[in-house]
């Protein structure tokens, strides 16, 4: 699968990216076309909700565009937008948990919370058995993420989902490589501890 | 208390070990490293765990969610890109530059204000200033000094020929009893 930032040479990624600083809404958009399918999925993977997804890739175009004067060229543009997209999520995340939450929605006993887990489940063909295990991994996988702190998830995020290198990670989050480096340590020896991945890499269970 | 972690080598490694699993160790340091993992069999099966969970971090963000991006979200963000765009083309270029609004502007006024004081003073070192009196000339001091006198004296006799209104509200004072000349004993007399 090409990247999107791939589908276009490096003369005309340049050049497109050059007008798209200098205010043209035409470069930008040409842009923008080519990375919103992924972005919109990896808003999915994050929030697991298209209607919040699809609020939170609008929201992360628009911020693009308003402050795409600032984007220098140091790391991918994907990276750039997955940033702001995590950003815009972390701020969904803090208003969700500042609002009250009605007692109408709060599980209540186990069918409920089978239900809930049934509704994160996509409506798509059936699945085999390797597909459904490995559904399952993921599953897995990203809910530990999110349990991490939130310095460290980002991190993490950036590092293995949207495969950027630490010197762009450190470019996007306004950090130095040090901090990176030690953020990313961190954030893989706490996972390595959680019990609910610990079978991935580790059969027995031995710690 | 426990003092082998002292003298424990494998923590210098561990930030090590967590880049080398996550494909982010510099150059330079691999060589190190990788010596260190020769004779560490410790180090050694941690940075196997590490790899895998890695791999397996790496794998999941690769298998994204198997959706289509809704029409609405590209009508979306394209009717907000083109509004903003006519907004821009629709708005004056304005007098002062984007930056210089609110207590940038106000100071920066209160700046070019004392700018301007100041300017005025060096520039103008000449301008008249009230002087006092003791360093004028004599013979012109004598006819101030005269004028200041005659003024006072204008005053005074102003004074003097307009009555206060308390003079003339007041009654004349009436002489003792015994001096008046119908007053006869007093009834405490004639008791």
């Amino acid at each position: 699968m090409t990247t999107p930032d791939a589908q276009f040479g490096e003369g005309g990624w340049n050049q497109l990216l050059q007008r798209a600083r200098e205010g043209d809404p035409d470069a930008f958009c040409a842009l923008a076309q080519a990375h919103e399918h992924r972005l919109f999925q990896q808003a999915v993977a994050l929030c697991r909700n298209p209607a919040t997804a699809e609020d939170l890739a609008a929201e992360t175009l628009i911020e693009s565009w308003k402050s795409i004067g600032r984007f220098d060229g140091s790391c991918r543009f994907s990276t750039w937008l997955y940033a702001i997209l995590l950003h815009r999520f972390q701020k969904h995340t803090r208003k969700l948990r500042s609002r009250p939450v009605p007692l109408s929605t709060l599980p209540v006993g186990e069918a409920t919370a089978r239900a809930t887990l049934l509704e994160r489940v996509p409506d798509a063909q059936p699945l085999s058995s390797d597909a459904l295990a490995q559904a399952e991994t993921d599953a897995r996988l990203r809910d530990a993420v999110e349990a991490l702190p939130e310095k460290h998830r980002q991190v993490v995020l950036l590092r293995f989902f949207e495969d950027a290198a630490l010197p762009q990670i450190a470019t996007v989050l306004g950090l130095s490589v040090g901090t990176v480096k030690s953020r990313l340590h961190h954030a893989l020896t706490k996972l390595r501890k959680m019990k609910s991945i610990v079978n991935l890499w580790n059969p027995s269970g031995d710690t | 208390m426990n003092v082998n972690w002292l003298f424990n080598k494998c923590r210098r490694y561990e930030t090590s070990v967590s880049l080398l699993a996550a494909g982010a160790l510099p150059e330079a340091d691999r060589e190190q490293v990788l010596a260190h993992f020769a004779k560490c069999e410790s180090c050694r099966a941690k940075v196997a765990e590490l790899v895998k969970l890695a791999r397996s971090l790496t794998e999941a963000g690769q298998r994204l969610p198997e959706v289509e991006a809704p029409v609405s979200l590209r009508r979306r963000w394209m009717a907000e890109v083109r509004a903003s765009v006519r907004e821009r083309d629709s708005v004056p270029t304005p007098l002062l530059p984007s930056w210089l609004t609110g207590r940038r502007l106000a100071w920066s006024s209160l700046g070019a204000m004392w700018a301007m004081v100041l300017f005025f003073r060096v520039s103008a070192p000449n301008a008249p200033k009230p002087v006092s009196v003791a360093v004028l000339p004599p013979s012109l001091r004598e006819v101030l000094l005269a004028l200041k006198v005659d003024a006072c004296e204008a005053d005074r006799r102003a004074d003097a020929s307009v009555p206060t209104r308390r003079k003339q509200s007041q009654p004349e004072a009436l002489p003792p009893r015994s001096q008046r000349p119908n007053a006869g004993p007093t009834k405490w007399e004639a008791a």
